[in-house]
């Protein structure tokens, strides 16, 4: 059992660095014969070097359809449709198919919800990790699977020697999602996206992976996007936060300035929204209503029919975003 | 008193090797106590593997125990004749975490919470029966008019909604809950807990609350009973849970939880390894190999569910002793 105490170093982390992935405009559709949904619709996002970015959204607010479009598996029905993503300065939206299998795995790595499914059940654990070091490192395999043990080490598997030659199936939860992580940084890539690490883990076990994920930032100094709706996962672990809903970043800054001083009232509803350790209450201030249906989405802000402070304007018209305060938002209230 | 539990057990064989010879015992309840009061909201929390699912169905009469018994009202579930056991079922109720598998897609929804009418035989006529079932969709907050539409073209709370009308129309004493709000958003999770504490209130009913989310366990229950692989580890009114727990596990499982406020620097205590049964039922008790405080006498007596201050109970062999 270890205590871990959280010390706030985010702030040293957010000045002073290079921007890793830059997304601008980016716009991915899903399309059938009845409807056509806008997943994504013109977000802005980057995530710099070593640093923690948070992506919280519920469901359809486009947050997973941005970390495929990152890593190049949009596949049709949906289509990306404007916009670039800049790494390190490259656009990966034009590079080829072939170019992005270099890219994946190598330089910008995915962990998976839900480890159980994303785990080839036919292959043992040193073979699914030495996969990737032989394909983007020509090593031998007895040289990868040297390395895939060094990584069964590294995300604190215990006796990784005998794992290696495991199913994923003998495996519990909270190993299955080390050994993705181990699979993920095998190649030590510059960006690693999670996508709901934990929702499928129990919260001590949560805690584990999520510790584990921060000291590896801190080891490795490869960025990690996080993606998650527990607004409580980016409170303890991202330096910024962005915030989407139905396919837009709504609001985005450091940590402290999104979730102390939202500048957009969804931001503050989901955070009221959340049933607190160290607060009584009656009831909960629930958002009223339900996302609307991404096909049809309201004229104007998506969120206006469920936004307690809506004017004229915001039925009419859809904010752009600006500098509110200390973040970024897109909301016509706060001048 | 609605509901007692008594040293409730219910023990799985199941089988490994080759050809099926070993065989081995899961103990997925192991001697579980608890009480529920009328007009109160139990919750039980716990993570994966702890019982507290096995619990609910022993509850529901879904599966019979390996032994220990169930009370409700003062008699044994289990000696229920076939008409006191319909009985049983029309007064405890149940709503489930996965309200899309728990509605017939090719029914229409007024037609599925008609259905638990006309089972029980609530209604005498057709006019008496739209009325229940009018007056139940607006106590969960859905329009009359949608009592024609089918499952499908409801979204994950209202298909909640739909859920807990079942449940209600039969005006049962009690209803158990199991993850009723985990496969929601946050701000419909929010609306759906606003309403279960509306309708405890106007129906006057009790709760057995299974989560695994301690945040939500807190804002609908009034007392709280912690499981851990099989047993249950603390027991007490909310309020103390949160203010002074004495079991390690308790402990750690409130340590971990992320808070949204991030200037909230907590100290986490983090648990080592993970929950085994089988690891863990070497005698002692179950926590050992994983609690900080562990001891010798830890690993060899398995601790018993004492009540160490007024209405909190442990299963500890350390709490009492200064906390």
């Amino acid at each position: 059992m270890s205590l871990t105490l959280d010390r706030n170093s985010r702030q040293d982390r957010s000045s002073n660095q290079g921007i890793l992935l830059s997304i601008e405009h980016l716009a991915v559709r899903f399309s059938s014969r009845e409807r056509t949904v806008h997943a994504v619709n013109g977000i802005d996002l980057s995530i710099n070097d070593g640093e923690i970015l948070g992506l919280v959204g519920e469901s359809g607010s486009g947050k997973s359809v941005t970390a495929l479009s990152i890593m190049g598996l949009i596949r049709w029905p949906g289509k990306i449709t404007g916009g670039r993503i800049l790494f390190k300065g490259e656009d990966l939206l034009g590079k080829s198919k072939r170019e992005m299998r270099g890219i994946r795995g190598d330089r910008i790595a995915m962990i998976f919800q839900d480890p159980a499914t994303s785990l080839n059940p036919v292959l043992t654990i040193g073979e699914q990790i030495a996969e990737i070091l032989i394909y983007h490192k020509n090593l031998a395999k007895a040289d990868a699977l040297r390395k895939a043990e060094e990584m069964l080490d590294v995300v604190r598997i215990p006796n990784p020697e005998r794992r290696l030659k495991e199913y994923p199936h003998q495996l519990s939860g909270g190993m299955k999602q080390r050994v993705m992580i181990a699979i993920a940084l095998a190649c030590h890539p510059e960006l690693i996206i999670a996508d709901e690490p934990t929702t499928a883990l129990d919260v001590t076990i949560q805690s584990q992976i999520l510790d584990l994920l921060k000291d590896l930032r801190n080891q490795y100094g490869a960025s990690i996007l996080v993606i998650t709706h527990d607004i409580g996962i980016v409170a303890e672990m991202a330096d910024r936060v962005a915030v989407m809903y139905c396919g837009k970043i709504l609001g985005q800054g450091d940590t402290d300035s999104v979730l102390m001083n939202p500048a957009h009232p969804y931001i503050s509803a989901l955070i009221n929204a959340i049933p607190k350790l160290d607060e009584e209450r009656e009831t909960l201030d629930a958002i009223p209503g339900t996302v609307p249906n991404l096909s049809k989405l309201p004229r104007g802000c998506s969120f206006s029919p469920r936004c307690k402070y809506a004017k004229e304007i915001c039925f009419d018209k859809e904010p752009e975003a600006r500098r509110i305060g200390k973040m970024i938002a897109s909301c016509w209230l706060n001048g | 008193m609605i509901l007692e539990v008594r040293n409730l057990k219910k023990y799985f064989e199941t089988r490994k090797g080759l050809l099926n010879q070993s065989s081995y015992t899961v103990k997925a309840v192991d001697g579980v106590n608890f009480e529920v009061r009328q007009g109160e909201a139990l919750g039980i929390v716990g993570e994966s593997g702890c019982g507290k699912t096995t619990a609910g169905r022993l509850i529901l009469h879904l599966i019979t125990p390996s032994s220990g018994d169930v009370l409700f009202k003062g008699r044994s579930i289990y000696a229920f004749s076939r008409e006191e056991l319909k009985e049983y079922r029309r007064n405890v109720q149940l709503i489930f975490q996965d309200s899309f598998a728990s509605l017939d897609p090719r029914m229409r929804v007024g037609e599925i919470v008609g259905e638990a009418l006309d089972v029980h035989r609530i209604a005498h006529t057709r006019n008496e029966r739209e009325e229940i079932i009018v007056r139940i969709f607006s106590d969960v907050g859905l329009d009359r008019e949608w009592i024609r539409r089918y499952p499908h073209e409801f979204s994950g709370g209202q298909r909640q909604r739909i859920g807990i009308a079942r449940a209600l129309c039969l005006k049962p004493a009690l209803i158990v809950c199991d993850e009723p709000v985990s496969a929601l958003d946050v701000s419909i999770q929010a609306q759906i807990l606003n309403l279960m504490k509306e309708i405890q209130r106007k129906y006057q009913l009790s709760y057995v609350f299974i989560s695994h989310d301690l945040k939500v366990v807190k804002h609908v229950c009034d007392r709280v009973a912690v499981m851990y692989l099989g047993m249950n580890v603390e027991m007490c009114g909310k309020e103390s849970l949160f203010a002074s727990p004495l079991h390690p596990y308790t402990k750690a499982l409130i340590s971990v939880i992320p808070n949204p406020n991030p200037r909230i620097k907590r100290k986490k205590i983090t648990l080592g390894g993970e929950a085994n049964l089988l690891a863990a039922d070497q005698g002692g008790c179950r926590f050992a190999d994983r609690c900080s405080e562990v001891k010798e006498r830890c690993r060899q007596e398995s601790p018993e569910l004492v009540e160490v201050k007024k209405d909190h109970f442990v299963a500890c062999h350390l709490a009492g002793i200064g906390g």
